[in-house]
Parts: C-alpha cells; sequence; structure tokens
C-alpha cells in the first residue's frame, strides 16, 4: 500500500531456525550467467539442492558483475535449502588486472609476462584475506605471489 | 585415460587434488582448459566451521557420511590419475580438491599431462602442490538433473493451491486445487519465495473467464494454477523452448491445455491488439524494467500486473519503472530477499 508516498513493505519473514548444515559448496562461475551445466549441476545435485532455484538467485545477484568469474560459497541445509555469499574475484583476476594484461603466460616457468610490485601484492591478499583459507596476512601474500609466479607474473620488490 | 567420446550429457571431470594455499593457482589452470567455472571442496572447512558456530548449526556426523564424497577414490570405473607428486608440508596438509567440467571433445591425454606437469611446478612458484594428483572421469549429466528430486514434497501456496509433484501422491482437502508439476530442468517448482507470491496473488486476483498473460512461463505453473482458478484464456510465453516445452507437458498432466496457449518467444511476439485482464511475470527485476511499457500497453482496463523475481534491493527500481509506464502500485510483498509486487 502507498501512504504519503513511501510504500509499505508488507513482511513475511521466513521463521527464523538453526538448521543443520550438510554441505559447504565452493563454486567460481560466471557473474549473471550461470546455469545447470557444470560446475553449478554436478556441486550442487550431489547435495541434492534445486539447481535451477540456486542458478535465478546467483545470476539476479550478480547481473551488474557481468563478464568477471565470482566466487560463490554455498550453505546447504538437510532440508535441501541454501543460502549464498558472493566473494572477491579470483586472485589471478586481480594479478592480471594489476599487471596490466588480458592473459597469462602458457609456459610461466620460461615465459614471464608482466610483473606487478610487493604492494601490488600486499593490496590484492588484504583484500582477499577474508575468502582466503589463509592463517595471516603474510600466508595470503605468499598464496597471492605464488599464483603470480604461477601465470608468469614476476614480483618486484 | 578412459575411452573419450563426445556424448551428449556426458561431461568429463577433470579433479586437482591439492592443499588450500594453490587453490587460487589451480583454479585458474582449470579455467584456462576452457572450463566455465570451477568447484572447490575443501573437506576441512566444515569441521573449522563447526568450531567457529557451534555443533548445532551444523550437520550430524552420520548426514557428512551420507553426503558424497568428492575424493577421486570414489570415483566411477574407469577415472584415470596422473599423479604430479611433489609438494606436501605442515599447513599445507590440508586437503582442497578443485574440480572442473569440460566437453570430451575439450580434452587430449597431452592436456591432462600439460596439467599435471603445471600442478606439479607450483613448489617452484612458492606455492605447495599438496598430493598435487590429477584425475579425470566421466560424469552423466542425469546423475545430478534428477537427484534434488527425492526431497521435493507437496507445497501449499495461497489458501487453496497445493503444488504437488508428478511422482508422488497426495490427498486433497475438499476445496484443494492441485497443480501436479514436474519442473525437470525449467524454473518454478512452487518452493521458492517468488513463486509462492505470485501462487497466492493468482489466487487472490484471477476470476473465472479471464484472459491471463504468464511472461517468463518456466515450468508453466503460474499459467495452469491461473487455467485451474478458472481463466478462460492463457497465453504463457518463455524465451526457451525447453521449458515451452516442459510447461507444455505439465499443462496436461493438470488438463489444461486446452485453456493455455505456449509460445517460445517473447512479449513482442504477442500483438498489443491483445489485452489481457492479468498479467504475470516472475522473471528478474531487470527483465520487468523492460517489459513494463509493453506490458502497461497490453494489460485491460481495470487489470491486474504481478511481478515476481525481484530482489528486494531492486525494488524501488521496478517501481520507478512501474510508474513511469503509467500504471500503479497498490502492494509490495516480501518474502526472504524477494519482493513480488502487484498493481495495475
Amino acid at each position: 500500500m502507498r501512504e504519503g508516498g513511501i510504500t509499505r513493505y508488507h513482511r513475511k519473514r521466513r521463521m527464523t531456525v538453526a538448521k543443520k548444515v550438510i554441505a559447504i559448496v565452493k563454486l567460481q562461475c560466471p557473474a549473471g550467467k550461470a546455469t545447470p551445466a557444470p560446475p553449478v549441476g554436478p556441486a550442487l545435485g550431489q547435495h541434492s539442492v534445486n539447481i535451477m532455484e540456486f542458478v535465478k538467485a546467483f545470476n539476479e545477484r550478480t547481473a551488474s558483475q557481468a563478464g568477471m568469474i565470482i566466487p560463490v560459497e554455498i550453505t546447504i541445509y538437510a532440508d535441501r535449502s541454501f543460502t549464498f555469499i558472493t566473494k572477491t574475484p579470483p586472485a589471478a583476476v586481480l594479478l592480471l588486472k594489476a599487471a596490466g594484461i588480458e592473459k597469462g603466460s602458457g609456459e610461466p616457468n620460461k615465459q614471464k609476462v608482466a610483473s606487478v610490485t610487493r604492494q601490488q601484492v600486499r593490496e590484492i591478499a588484504q583484500l582477499k584475506m577474508p575468502d582466503l583459507n589463509a592463517a595471516s596476512i603474510e600466508a595470503a601474500e605468499r598464496m597471492i605471489a605464488g599464483t603470480a609466479r604461477s601465470i608468469g607474473i614476476t614480483i618486484k620488490d | 585415460m578412459s575411452e573419450i567420446n563426445d556424448n551428449k550429457g556426458i561431461w568429463m571431470e577433470v579433479g586437482v587434488v591439492t592443499c588450500p594455499p594453490a587453490v587460487e593457482a589451480v583454479t585458474w589452470m582449470l579455467l584456462e582448459l576452457g572450463a566455465e567455472g570451477v568447484v572447490v571442496d575443501e573437506p576441512d572447512l566444515l569441521r573449522k566451521r563447526r568450531q567457529q558456530l557451534g555443533p548445532d548449526l551444523l550437520a550430524d556426523d552420520e548426514f557428512l557420511e551420507e553426503a558424497p564424497s568428492p575424493s577421486p577414490g570414489r570415483a566411477a570405473a574407469g577415472a584415470t590419475t596422473v599423479t604430479a607428486g611433489g609438494g606436501g608440508g605442515d599447513a599445507e596438509a590440508e586437503v582442497a580438491i578443485v574440480r572442473a567440467y569440460l566437453r570430451p571433445r575439450q580434452l587430449s591425454p597431452p592436456l591432462l599431462q600439460d596439467l599435471a606437469v603445471k600442478v606439479k611446478s607450483l613448489p617452484s612458484f612458492g606455492l605447495p602442490a599438496g598430493e598435487g594428483r590429477v584425475y579425470c572421469r566421466e560424469v552423466a549429466e542425469e546423475a545430478w538433473a534428477e537427484s534434488w528430486k527425492k526431497y521435493y514434497r507437496p507445497i501449499r501456496a495461497g489458501r487453496r493451491l497445493v503444488v504437488v509433484p508428478s511422482w508422488l501422491s497426495y490427498t486433497p482437502q475438499p476445496e484443494d486445487i492441485l497443480l501436479i508439476l514436474d519442473p525437470g530442468m525449467a524454473f518454478g517448482t512452487g518452493h521458492h519465495p517468488t513463486t509462492q507470491m505470485c501462487l497466492a496473488e493468482l489466487e487472490q486476483v484471477v476470476k473465472p473467464g479471464q484472459r491471463v498473460l504468464d511472461l517468463g512461463t518456466g515450468s508453466g505453473i503460474l499459467a495452469i494454477a491461473a487455467a485451474k482458478l478458472g481463466a478462460a484464456q492463457v497465453t504463457a510465453v518463455d524465451i526457451s523452448p525447453e521449458a515451452v516445452e516442459v510447461a507444455a507437458e505439465n499443462a496436461g498432466r493438470n488438463q489444461v491445455e486446452g485453456a493455455i496457449t505456449f509460445l517460445a518467444g517473447t512479449l513482442a511476439d504477442i500483438s498489443e491488439e491483445n489485452r489481457f485482464d492479468v498479467i504475470v511475470a516472475n522473471i528478474t527485476a531487470d527483465v520487468i524494467i523492460a517489459l513494463l511499457p509493453g506490458i502497461a500497453a497490453r494489460l485491460a482496463p481495470g487489470g491486474r500486473f504481478i511481478a515476481s523475481g525481484v530482489i528486494i534491493g531492486k525494488a524501488a527500481a521496478v517501481e520507478q519503472a512501474w510508474s513511469a509506464a503509467g500504471l500503479k502500485m497498490e502492494k509490495c510483498l516480501e518474502t526472504d530477499e524477494w519482493v513480488c509486487l502487484v498493481g495495475g
């Protein structure tokens, strides 16, 4: 109903109860363009989650980031309902952007394609720290630096 | 490696058994092979969350044991393993498995060997490789496409409508209107909040003899509900021909196929000369905003428009487009993060 120009939202919140989690699934999918095909289908299907309901919700929430690969963490409950949170872009994507290139090296041991500074590595590590399985910021920096070298990006001190 | 074929419905699962610090690097290696995305399994993640959140929020151990393991140790017969070796060490003793899915034609033994070499070289980049094993196995599509059905139960939406999976039996109450449904891979099981809100609104709005348009029909659930509520003519449109096929099958299950015209296309395929007493669109905010002028043009005098599939953050934008199209919004229902807007 409109009252004084403001829409009054009729709240019908579902009852919140502690539900048992049966799985936590991490995916990386194209923003706004996830489909029931892999990786979504097998990752959620093995836990008997309704795949289309996830696809619809994920695409709606990530439509504005089209063109990016978005990591997402899905919590699946015993009744097969689920919630999900989207995360920061993959480290390799952030590194390519920081280095100003579009593609990494196919032979990273032999062919170096770009470089980033130690400071840039630190900034990416700080950005991604909440999403990384890292014990400390130093461990996160080592992960980011290693990922950089694995795609042919060297680290400048 | 197992025999490579390109049968429709067959995917090749390529997995790298590694450790958490190498996940980002391995993910990129798999995306570079042409995968649309990856699945990252970190078996220790559940244990860590249990420590953070307490056992009540987490599963019984028996549930965890029931859950299918991503471990290649349980892979189907024919699984191929390429061991890269190397890596390992202290905190990196945790396991992480990164999986990607490719069509058989996208893969070849040299590509897999190349991947194994790259995984093996992770320590030279300063990253532990963990077990560093690369495996590949065939996965059939139906294995996941059907598995969710065992948890799909009859559900009531509104006062009288009850959505019943076609593979279950249900004893109705005297006034119940049953919607017998097999959604296949189309959207609309009746369990999603947006579908439930649309069904409840249709129950209040649709009167016998009316003309109804369902945009983005998916499984056909809303079109079928409109027909069962007495609508004389229902037009159900979806951009996906597969969804239209599923919707038509569901109409047959409910014996309302004579009342519904199915169309694979968009709103533009429906002449503006057609007028509808009720239009329902359970799609997404952006699509609804784009369609609103065309919807307003096809709404009969006094007609009602029900819109959902809109997340709460975009409700204001839809409301603005609603007014710009010359329509008046009367109510906005909300369930969880979703809204359903109704007006005319």
